[in-house]
């Protein structure tokens, strides 16, 4: 059952309309992000399903029932904010009691829910501690914690790991996931953070210029982004625009730098143009003499693991190309044979809306 | 030459020893406010102890004890703090929601607006405000004339007591009451608000529990400033209390007047501590807000 | 002894220094004088002009000199003079002043004045005898009158007695000036119901009743709160100055002032010269006073600030002559206070005052 249904919701604030005919449906027990750049719309999104902003037009349903009227505190919801937001002049244990001291719970078991609740983020014995006494991690779980003592229906969290350092980031991640599995409390998490989302989330929906330009799986963002858009925010891609060679049943047939590829034939005829992604990763170095492609090196970028180049062809193309740091990588002006697979490449929508990505 | 000009204006290393630029620093302001300040509290020691003997009392406490064992210099100093307090309590929580509102405030003219609305009374001279204060109170004046139209009842007495005095400092002290709690109001983020909504609580509840707590040492600095002005208030007292409002401020000036410095002395330097003190517990309470933050 | 002298000597050099430059830059000045710097204080309001305009006249006529104006009251300034001496006796606040008998009394305690004789201002000599000053202190030729002053839409009649300020048909409809009648007003009342200065529990005993009553109104502080207290008629009647309530009157408000039978209260005016001035500035004050003494001057400032002469060569229009407040039996009849004994008792009895009357109202 869905969670969470928004229906061609739209938000304007005077002429700039910043979210635009987002439909999305999040199921119970489910991590969703919402991924994309800032300025995406999908801090308002998350907004506009905690109360804090008003759709324009649209609808937002919670477990059925039409929220667009109901005040923010009276909305099965609760909200762990970029800043934190915990209350200075209170104690972890009050913060995290507050909502629960609203809904007028005896003393006793107020105190049972907030020692449950601090337990299952890691915190018991910080009862008395004042926030400020706390680190950034620890306030985060607080933050945490103090919405989820309130069993909401479904968690909000708004790009919660933003300002902490990127160990702590890896930490806390894998705590939200087991947090959010602990609990089986339906998450939506909104993140500019490709690899978190790509972790974390059961599914995810790309934003971009206030619209959805994909939802699906980590793995379907990855393997089959629908949109330019989609495959250059996740991960890295050679975008590349070429002319269908030829039909073959199922198949079409294009060629890059005189290299086969071969995608599903999906309307298109011989003779038009098609947008490919084809992911770095999927272009092999091979031997020298080995079928393929001759290509420059024109940047080597040492990642580990792995190494990424740009690699420039006889068609003055340039490719990046991330091979195995398994042995001695190219230099900067090193030739090699490049080539790939002819289903390495995916066919993809020119995005409408044009983003700077780097 | 003009780059032997220029090289010898950045010179480095050749800048004024860290004592010297304290002192430019600090120095005006030293010598407006702390040197003035303390030279005369040290003339009002003097006086307070009969050190020039004027009179031919001799030096010492006698002035002391004159005022400790007269219980009527108790009972004006009594007035004087219950009318600043009065004032602070009145004028603190009329200042809040004006904060508040200014804080909501869009409309940069209607803003603007609300700021000259707010520091009208300081435009004006203390002399002529009272006397608008006696057209708009007295029992012929505004405020009567009109009750009487809409209720058929007899004057009140708004103005020549303590009344009269209270909401002409009240209405003075507003805008020191504002400036401090809007200032704290606007270091709040707003954050903190939606939070406590996203928790479920009610507007009252999120100013309750949240907005109000966080404003608190906003509240406590305007209560101080203003608790230090309405104490000390002399001209707003004596035009406006028809001589039923006795203050201490009055009775310094009053024996100013008729140079009985010693008294007058005596009664000023009474009036400072007990504003101090005030002053000190007030401030003790601001750190206590503070230290329950922090500790 | 060669100090001083070095001093003088050193101050007559720059002097002339500065004298030798200004003849070479103002060719016309070739004669300059020593510059002298003289302060003035003045009343504010109606007293204002007249002063105003014979110090302008006389820096006109004497480029050397310049005149700085402090325009206040007996009540603020006095005090500041006091404290300006306790710092330097040589360096007093102003030069010359116009002050009240009270401000005179209270300085003749501390040596602030400095005598004006017919040697250096002959006009002394036109003095009504029964207000030349002891040695001198003080040019006191004029005074101000108090008496009653009342609402004309209340009264049909004009009031004619003080006892009007206690009848109860006028319950919280009296209203005085605090801080000065508590000194002035007590010794009238006093004088009228066998007290005096030196015995003021009758005047004393009669106010804190009135206090109890109901009796006053309020104690105002200013004149404007007076004005408008008895122009709405919420008071109707207080003691106040004729110099104060006929500008009012004349402006069309519904207030006359009235001779009480008993006698209106004398308050003497005049210049007082401050000790410690310097020779240079004294001559000044000298003829600053004599020049405000000629009869025209006089007159003038009577006419200007609503005040009573009293000087013999000065001769009254037509309707000053025939206003009673002014007639040579009301001056004669007012009541002539001693400023001394008001002025040595005054903190003792503005603290009966704020003990048994203001704490009573």
């Amino acid at each position: 059952m869905a969670d969470i249904v928004l229906t061609a919701v739209d938000k304007v604030f005077g002429s700039d309309r910043v979210v635009s005919n987002v439909d999305l449906n999040v199921e119970n027990g489910e991590f969703f992000s919402l991924l994309g750049p800032s300025g995406c719309g999908k801090t308002t999104t998350l907004r506009m399903i905690a109360g804090l902003e008003t759709p324009t037009s649209g609808d937002v349903m919670i477990r059925g029932q039409r929220m667009n009227d109901v005040p923010i505190n009276k909305r099965p919801t609760n909200l762990v904010f970029q800043k934190m937001a915990l209350f200075p002049h209170l104690d972890v244990f009050e913060n995290v009691a507050f909502g629960l001291r609203l809904k007028r719970l005896p003393g006793a078991e107020i105190k049972r829910k907030v020692g449950d609740i601090l337990d299952v983020v890691s915190l018991t014995g910080f009862e008395k501690r004042a926030v400020s006494q706390l680190s950034g991690g620890q306030q985060q779980r607080v933050a945490i914690a103090r919405a989820l003592v309130n069993e909401p229906a479904v968690l909000l969290l708004d790009e919660p790991l933003g300002a902490l350092d990127l160990k702590l980031q890896l930490h806390l991640q894998r705590e939200l996931r087991r947090i959010q599995k602990a609990t089986g409390t339906t998450f939506i998490y909104v993140t500019h953070n490709q690899a978190e989302a790509l972790s974390m989330s059961d599914r995810l929906a790309v934003m971009n210029g206030g619209k959805i330009e994909q939802i699906g799986t980590p793995a379907e963002m990855y393997l089959k982004p629908a949109t330019s858009f989609v495959a250059s925010f996740i991960g890295r891609t050679n975008l590349i625009e070429t002319r269908v060679d030829s039909i073959d049943g199922p198949s079409a047939a294009l060629a890059v730098d005189g290299q086969t590829l071969s995608i599903p034939v999906d309307g298109l005829k011989t003779g038009d143009t098609a947008l490919l992604s084809l992911r770095p990763e999927r272009i092999e170095i091979r031997a020298p003499g080995a079928e393929g492609i001759d290509a420059t090196v024109t940047e080597a970028e040492f990642m580990g693991s792995t190494v990424l180049y740009r690699m420039k062809t006889a068609t003055d193309r340039t490719l990046m190309v991330q091979a195995l740091a398994d042995r001695a990588p190219l230099g900067q002006g090193d030739s090699a044979r490049i080539g790939w697979a002819p289903d390495a490449a995916v066919q993809i929508r020119q995005t409408s809306v044009a983003e700077d990505m780097e | 030459m003009s780059g032997v000009a220029a090289s010898s204006l950045v010179a480095p290393g050749r800048t004024l020893p860290r004592w010297v630029r304290l002192a430019l620093l600090i120095g005006p302001g030293f010598f407006l406010i702390v040197l003035p300040f303390f030279g005369a509290m040290v003339m009002l020691g003097t006086y307070s102890l009969n050190l020039r003997d004027a009179n031919g009392m001799g030096m010492g406490l006698s002035l002391w004890m004159d005022f400790a064992s007269d219980g009527f210099n108790w009972s004006v100093l009594w007035n004087s703090v219950r009318i600043a307090a009065i004032s602070t309590l009145i004028a603190v929580a009329l200042a809040y929601p004006v904060a508040a509102a200014l804080m909501r405030v869009k409309s940069r003219a209607f803003l603007a607006f609300g700021y000259v609305a707010l520091f009208s009374p300081l435009l004006m001279s203390m002399v002529s405000r009272a006397y608008g204060w006696l057209l708009l109170l007295s029992d012929n004046g505004f405020v009567n004339q009109t009750l009487g139209m809409l209720f058929g009842i007899d004057p009140i007495r708004l103005v020549f007591n303590e009344t009269g005095v209270i909401i002409a400092i009240v209405h003075v002290v507003l805008p020191y009451a504002v400036l401090p709690i809007l200032n704290n109001m606007t270091q709040v983020p707003s954050v903190y608000r939606e939070a406590a909504l996203d928790l479920g609580a009610s507007g009252w509840t999120v100013f309750r529990r949240v907005t109000l707590p966080l404003t608190l040492p906003g509240v406590i600095v305007a209560a101080e400033i203003i608790f230090a002005l309405s104490a000390s208030a002399f001209v707003t007292p004596s035009l406006l209390g028809g001589g039923r409002v006795l203050t201490l401020s009055q009775l310094v000036y009053e024996n100013i007047g008729m140079i009985e410095w010693g008294m007058a002395a005596v009664q000023a330097i009474v009036l400072l501590v007990t504003a101090l003190a005030v002053l000190f517990v007030l401030e003790r309470v601001n750190r206590a807000t503070h230290a329950a933050r922090e500790s | 002894m060669s100090q001083s002298k070095f001093q003088m000597n050193r101050r007559h050099f720059l002097a002339g220094t500065a004298g030798l430059g200004l003849a070479s830059t103002l060719p016309g000045l070739a004669r300059a004088q020593q510059n002298v710097s003289v302060t003035q204080f003045i009343w504010t309001g109606a007293q204002e002009p007249v002063p105003r305009r014979i110090a302008e006249e006389y820096v006109a006529a004497n480029p050397h000199v310049s005149i700085d104006m402090i325009a206040g009251t007996n009540g603020a300034t006095f005090p500041q003079l006091q404290a300006s001496r306790d710092i330097d006796p040589e360096d007093p606040l102003l030069n010359l002043g116009f002050f009240n008998m009270d401000a005179t009394e209270r300085g003749k305690l501390v040596d602030m004045w400095l005598p004006i004789t017919p040697d250096n201002v002959p006009a002394m000599a036109n003095i009504l005898p029964d207000y030349r000053q002891e040695n001198d202190l003080g040019a006191f030729f004029c005074m101000d009158v108090c008496g009653l002053v009342y609402n004309t839409d209340y009264f049909d009649e004009a009031p004619d007695s003080w006892e009007i300020l206690f009848d109860p048909a006028l319950r919280g409809k009296v209203a005085m000036f605090d801080g000065f009648w508590p000194g002035n007003g007590l010794v009238s009342t006093a004088l009228i119901n066998g007290g005096s200065e030196d015995d003021i529990e009758p005047a004393m005993a009669i106010y804190e009743q009135a206090a109890r009553d109901g009796q006053i109104h309020s104690l105002f502080t200013s004149n404007s709160q007076a004005q408008q207290l008895l122009v709405s008629g919420e008071v109707v009647v207080m003691p106040h100055f004729r110099g104060v309530a006929l500008p009012w009157r004349n402006g069309g408000a519904p207030v006359n002032y009235a001779v009480p039978k008993e006698g209106q209260v004398a308050f003497p005016e005049g210049f007082q010269i401050v000790n410690g001035s310097t020779e240079a500035q004294l001559d000044v004050c000298y003829d600053l006073v004599s020049k405000s003494l000629e009869p025209e001057n006089v007159l003038d400032y009577c006419q200007t600030a609503y005040v009573v002469p009293l000087m013999d060569n000065v001769d009254l229009p037509e309707d000053m002559a025939a206003d009673p407040a002014i007639s040579p039996e009301a001056i004669t009849n007012a009541q002539k206070l001693d400023y001394a004994k008001i002025a040595a008792n005054g903190p003792e009895w503005s603290r009966m005052w704020n003990r048994r009357v203001k704490a009573n109202l």
